[in-house]
């Protein structure tokens, strides 16, 4: 059915109201306001708005099913009709374009009884489920047929009967009870439209229509959590927290996921001390209102394989300990190593608190040994210096005003879903010409496939190929790198030639604070960890020209630094949450606190700064990171400053002030002298930039706690199954022109 | 230029054979007072055969291309492209020919919206082929007996409304009309009529066949373009309509076979001849299919406004057992609301005088029903039809209709309650007005007329 | 005159000697303490066998409510005595209708031997999440 492009938006704090998919035109000429008249009141509203988008200015609030502010428009569950004057049918409110001297009427007898005859419809097929649904609670259904349906039904079950659907079976993550559906068509236009991945559809005429995926097909996209938020009823649900709770007995705790660098904004659902479930919480700039599936469905990982207890190798063995015993332990070895034969090392999953008390710990020791596992170059650009080296500096955000995006080693589909999703909508809806250079995947959308080979960059600086036109002729380029590829010897001359590429495409600008050159960083301690000044790279350790007798390992669980490299005498502290590979070569286990366990900061890819709160508490005798560090430093006679946690953020604001201005991006600046601090070359760099995450089942299992979760497990092996389906068609290589 | 071609035109409404039945006080000259009102017609009796437009409706006849020239196809079609757009839809407006399909929209005026400066999209025509309504079997006749006047039609219709092609959505069903069709539009490209360069006036014009695969839902005009463009044949909003957005997203009139196929015709012997026939508002002739509890089932082309009575005793023998044996007649296709005996005896079947008596005139397949018949059971079986073909997008037709279908057959076996039909008629009127496209009117209507007369 | 005379005379009698409310000397207030105490004490296996408070051994509940008693010995003030009897009185009501649950009872009696909540962040940090 011909569906109408959503583009206009409800103004909520923060959504932008894009009237029209010319670009440039965005805030510029606003469109002289209509008036309305909605129940007698009234509205000035913009001419491309719908009926439902401005009785929610006034804030009267039209019961609805099919209608979401982020998907087209399809107007088949009727349940918005409302009465307009001067029409003999009620009209589909979330369908109809305002019209000048309109008059609506939600309240009139008309209205009434078309939504009380749509909802007596809708319950007609509806099976009487609601006490083994999960859904009972957060329904839509049950919720609209309380405020607008009527209080009893005339449907005869005895003798006319309900209808049955059969369950189709999409995958170990969404449950599916299709005897629930009322064909809002919801699912599908999500899967069509914002994951990219067309697997879902309606078979089957008039009654007899069901949704699914026809063939018995795993709905292989990683943002295919989400139709089960959208679902009204419970007929797609979350099929590991299906029976687990109701949703008034949970509370909800609001945090922000650290599975990728983007900083997902959601709420944890927690019951009795026990993680729920994790659903996403709406914002704008970071998020919309989607989380990707290892973010959403990591919460059994949570809860295995966590270190409960201090232990100490005694004899080979891992030993439990209590803490006074394991501090003190480290804390003489600490004393007794001299300065530069102390080292650290941190993961990508840990805090800023933690990152700051470590790096003062050390540093009271005189050791200034302290790495990221993740791998960045530190010449060309400043290297970790200068904070628009490594961050986003255009913003998620900044994918909707731009008009040409260079995507560089990197597959966003995989590495940040919900930015890809973005990328996604803005090629739908605003034209974004996208370029890749890297390994040709399937990222949802059309792309020109410059290269797999950094030497591609070079014809671009040169101006050779058609993506180079539509680059020089863009009004805003934006150019992402994937940390990914920075890694390796070869990351300095790559980001170097980046720097070349991006400072030729800004000369040509005249709005100075579009910065084009952007990093997606691929885990979420990394930007922190760099703002507060740990040296990116574990080569340094990895040479062997420092013999490192003590090292300590927060949270790194990657196997980036194991036993062969260091020596057999290095007595290794390890840090963490989960037992991975960190934990396997340690001589010490300090048992620390997950991001749903500890009130902390984390900075995304942007350079946006935000808060987890605490939704459980850390199991066993396992403490919040920093506190351990604390009390380590107390132990070791050298008493960090801080006790509690405002002090900590005291701390953090003294360090870098950017870390508790929660929730806004600060503008990094100097990228002249960080050109300056560019080594131009003319020599092109020869490295085939391939992303760790080529397909759906890399995607599961990126780090300790995913790796912990049976979930993602049998995600993968669906992945992996779903690859010998006889019945997905090849994965075609998106190219608008093979410019090979 | 635009003046010497009316002017050709003028000359040649005086000079053409088939125009002269025109002179029954036709000021054909401009600049004329105001004409006076003709004296209109109170009788609507048998159409002359010289007044029909459908000559092949039997099959007794070649349908070929020079069958169809010798009965006056393709003559002057040069001509009357010439004459321009604004010529032609001057004349299907002095016609008064309203939409055959079933709504009976004026086309002179529908064809008018497609009147748009040219914004980078093609316009198309896209004749409605599809003839699901059921008692309908008019436009088979003309696809498989007269296909060229529907040809002729779509490339007039083409040129009136700025169209760069024609798409002939046809029923999957009638795969012997599609043949018939399809040759015949093979052998006006063969004859230079079609492609580029029609006629050699310079306008190009292609025309498609395509056929559906089965469903009564892809008869409405906006599921007919989803099915045309390869989705599945569900409806769409309007707003947009789709003279705005239509196929493939270009403006896009969608007409029925009828209604295109007599607009030649109409060009040729001038639209005030057609408007001749029947009354005020509902003028030309039309194609009635009677079917039912008649001696002689037929089609044939009557004139507007003719008495039901006449069409069914004149054309088709009577009704089984006599007159007085009658007991409802369904005028136009399941879609409309039946007439019960005490209507039928006078009503006349054009559009305004059926929607007074609230029916309507619909496809005009006349559907009779003498005594033998169980009314219950023929209202069940049409809400068994609309059950089948709902197409399950919008809740009031899907749920609805299902159950109106099994409510339905619980009163044909006697297992309801007299409480129900008053529930029934309250169902049919959520369904009524609250759905995407006429579905579910047309599913509502029968039952409600029913419940007050029969129930 | 006369009246604020003698009101100047009772005030110095009352300065010396209270006019008891309920029992009239320190004697009987002392009586009644007993009274109350031997009441209580008899009533104390009943309490402890129904509310819970098994886990304490029986001479030790019986100790602690003499401890309770003990601390207030010191009074003179024979008005303050008979309020603690008839708050004695009132608390045992509150047992037998178990207003007063065991854990209340628990809480108040042993609540010299709770040991201090941690101060400084190392004993915090040991003791447990704060």
């Amino acid at each position: 059915m011909y569906r109408v492009p959503q583009l206009t938006r409800l103004a909520t704090t923060g959504a932008r109201i894009v009237t029209s998919s010319a670009r440039g035109q965005q805030t510029a000429a606003a469109p002289e306001k209509i008036e309305v008249f909605i129940d007698g009141k009234k509205v000035l509203v913009e001419p491309g708005m719908t009926i439902l988008q401005a009785c929610a200015l006034v804030g009267v609030d039209i019961p609805r099913f099919c209608y979401h502010d982020r998907l087209s428009i399809a107007g088949n569950c009727r349940m918005c009709l409302v009465e307009v004057e001067k029409s003999i049918k009620p009209v589909a409110s979330c369908a109809m374009p305002v019209m000048k001297g309109m008059r609506v009427k939600t309240d009139s007898p008309l209205t009434k009884k078309a939504r009380e005859g749509v909802m007596e419809f809708l319950l007609v097929n509806h099976p009487l489920d609601c006490p083994i649904c999960d859904q009972g609670g957060e329904c839509d259904l049950q919720d609209q047929s309380m405020g607008f349906g009527s209080d009893r039904g005339r449907h005869q079950n005895q003798y006319d009967g309900k209808r049955a659907v059969e369950d189709k079976n999409m995958g170990p993550l969404v449950k599916t009870s299709m005897n629930r559906c009322i064909q809002c068509t919801r699912c599908i236009r999500f899967a069509n439209e914002v994951a990219g991945v067309p697997d879902l559809g309606s078979t089957g005429r008039g009654n007899d229509m069901q949704i699914g995926t026809y063939v018995d097909k795993f709905f292989a996209s990683e943002l295919s959590g989400n139709v089960i938020d959208l679902c009204p009823v419970g007929a797609l649900t979350n099929k590991p927290y299906s029976f687990m709770a109701r949703p008034w007995e949970t509370r909800k705790t609001e945090s922000v996921d650290v599975m990728d660098a983007l900083g997902s904004n959601i709420v944890i659902s927690h019951r009795t001390g026990e993680v729920m479930r994790i659903i996403p919480r709406m914002n704008d700039d970071v998020n919309e209102e989607w989380i990707s599936d290892k973010t959403r469905f990591v919460t059994d990982g949570l809860k295995r394989q966590r270190l409960l207890a201090p232990m100490i190798k005694e004899g080979g063995q891992l030993k439990q300990v209590d803490w006074e015993e394991a501090l003190y332990v480290v804390a003489r070895k600490l004393r007794q190593t001299p300065a530069d034969q102390i080292a650290g090392v941190a993961g990508g999953l840990v805090d800023t608190e933690a990152l700051v008390a470590l790096k003062d710990l050390l540093n009271r020791f005189n050791c200034e040994n302290l790495y990221t596992e993740e791998s960045f170059p530190t010449v060309n650009g400043g290297g970790i210096d200068l904070r628009t080296n490594y961050i986003m500096n255009d913003r998620i955000m900044g994918v909707e005003d731009s008009d040409a995006l260079l995507l560089i080693g990197t597959n966003p589909r995989y590495e940040a879903p919900v930015f890809n999703a973005r990328i996604r909508k803005s090629f739908i809806h605003y034209n974004l010409d996208v370029g890749l250079i890297g390994s040709p995947v399937d990222l949802t959308y059309d792309y020109d496939h410059v290269g797999t080979n950094a030497k591609a960059l070079d014809d671009l600086l040169a101006g050779k190929g058609s993506f180079a036109e539509k680059l020089k002729s863009a009004k805003k380029p934006m150019v992402v790198v994937g940390a990914g590829v920075l890694q390796g010897p070869q990351g300095a001359a790559l980001l170097a030639k980046v720097h070349q590429l991006a400072d030729q495409l800004r000369s040509k600008q005249s709005d100075k604070s579009w910065k084009v050159v952007n990093v997606l960083q691929r885990v979420a301690g990394q930007v922190a960890a760099l703002d507060i000044g740990y040296k990116p790279s574990v080569e340094a350790l990895r040479d062997g020209k420092k013999s490192i007798k003590l090292l300590f390992l927060l949270g790194a669980d990657e196997a980036s630094v194991s036993r062969r490299d260091i020596g057999s005498d290095t007595f290794v502290v390890y840090q963490g949450h989960h037992g991975d590979a960190g934990a396997e070569i340690a001589d010490v286990i300090l048992p620390g606190a997950a991001y749903t366990e500890k009130e902390s900061t984390y900075v995304n890819t942007e350079g946006r700064s935000q808060k987890t709160l605490p939704a459980v508490q850390p199991p066993g005798l396992a403490r919040v990171d920093w506190k351990i560090l604390r009390a380590l430093s107390e132990i070791a006679g050298k008493a960090l400053p801080y006790s509690s946690i405002q002090e900590m953020r005291q701390r953090l604001a003294q360090v870098a002030p950017h870390l508790t201005r929660y929730g806004e991006v600060q503008e990094a600046n100097y990228l002249k002298q960080s050109m300056e601090l560019t080594e131009k070359s003319s020599s092109a760099v020869n490295a085939e930039l391939k992303p760790a995450q080529l397909e759906l089942a890399d995607f599961y299992m990126t780090n300790s706690i995913t790796r912990a979760s049976p979930t993602m497990a049998e995600c993968v092996r669906a992945a992996r199954k779903h690859q010998q389906n006889p019945h997905i068609e090849q994965p075609k290589r998106h190219t608008a022109a093979s410019a090979m | 230029m635009a003046s010497s071609l009316t002017g050709l035109g003028g000359r040649l409404a005086v000079k053409s054979g088939y125009l002269h039945s025109l002179s029954r006080g036709f000021a054909a000259t401009a600049g004329a007072p105001a004409p006076e009102k003709k004296p209109e017609k109170t009788t609507y009796g048998p159409l002359k055969d010289q007044d029909r437009i459908f000559t092949n409706l039997y099959g007794r006849h070649d349908y070929r291309i020079k069958g169809a020239m010798s009965r006056g196809d393709w003559y002057k079609t040069k001509e009357i492209i010439l004459k321009g757009s604004e010529w032609i839809l001057k004349e299907m407006s002095a016609s008064g020919l309203r939409g055959r399909g079933g709504a009976g929209f004026p086309s002179g005026m529908k064809w008018g919206f497609m009147n748009k400066p040219f914004d980078g999209r093609p316009k198309y025509l896209v004749v409605n082929a599809d003839e699901g309504e059921p008692g309908t079997c008019k436009d088979r006749e003309i696809m498989r007996h007269d296909p060229h006047k529907l040809i002729e039609g779509c490339l007039i219709a083409g040129v009136a409304m700025g169209a760069r092609a024609a798409y002939i959505y046809i029923r999957g069903e009638f795969y012997n009309e599609a043949v018939c069709l399809q040759e015949a539009i093979h052998e006006a490209y063969q004859a230079g009529y079609l492609g580029k360069d029609c006629c050699g006036t310079g306008y190009n014009f292609d025309v498609f066949v395509h056929r559906g695969a089965g469903a009564y839902i892809c008869g409405e005009e906006t599921a007919l373009i989803e099915s045309l463009e390869g989705k599945q044949g569900k409806p769409r909003l309007k707003p947009p309509f789709p003279a705005d957005i239509g196929v493939f997203g270009c403006p896009t009139t969608v007409a029925n076979v009828e209604t295109v196929a007599v607009a030649p015709t109409i060009c040729r012997r001038g639209g005030a001849w057609f408007a001749s026939f029947g009354r005020e508002r509902n003028r030309g002739t039309k194609l009635f299919c009677i079917s039912g509890h008649v001696n002689n089932p037929c089609t044939v082309e009557e004139e507007m406004s003719v008495p039901l009575k006449d069409l069914i005793e004149r054309h088709c023998g009577g009704v089984i057992g006599g007159w007085d044996n009658l007991q409802a007649i369904i005028p136009g296709g399941s879609s409309v609301p039946l007439l019960p005996r005490s209507i039928c005896d006078t009503v006349l079947m054009d559009f305004d005088s059926l929607v007074a008596v609230q029916s309507g005139l619909g496809t005009a397949a006349v559907i009779v029903m003498n005594k033998q018949v169980d009314i219950v059971k023929c209202i069940a079986r049409l809400a068994l039809f609309y059950k089948h073909e709902s197409c399950g997008q919008c809740t009031p037709c899907r749920e609805g209709c299902s159950w109106l279908n099994k409510m339905m057959w619980r009163f044909v076996d006697g297992k309801a309650r007299p409480s129900e039909i008053d529930m029934i008629w309250e169902l049919s009127k959520q369904i009524e007005g609250h759905t995407i496209c006429a579905l579910g009117d047309a599913a509502a209507w029968p039952i409600q007329v029913s419940a007050s007369f029969y129930f | 005159m006369a009246t604020k005379a003698l009101s100047r005379v009772g005030v110095e009698l009352t300065k010396r000697e209270v006019v008891p409310v309920v029992s009239k000397n320190p004697k009987e207030a002392r009586k009644n303490v007993i009274k109350i105490y031997k009441e209580f004490q008899r009533y104390v296996p009943t309490i402890w066998w129904e509310q819970e408070l098994r886990d304490i051994p029986l001479p030790q509940f019986r100790l602690a409510i003499k401890n309770q008693f003990m601390k207030n010995a010191h009074l003179t003030d024979t008005r303050v005595v008979d309020r603690l009897v008839e708050q004695a009185k009132l608390d045992m009501v509150n047992f037998r209708m178990a207003y007063y649950n065991d854990v209340h009872v628990r809480n108040f009696l042993f609540r010299e031997n709770i040991d201090p909540k941690p101060a400084d962040f190392l004993s915090r940090f040991f003791a447990g999440k704060d």
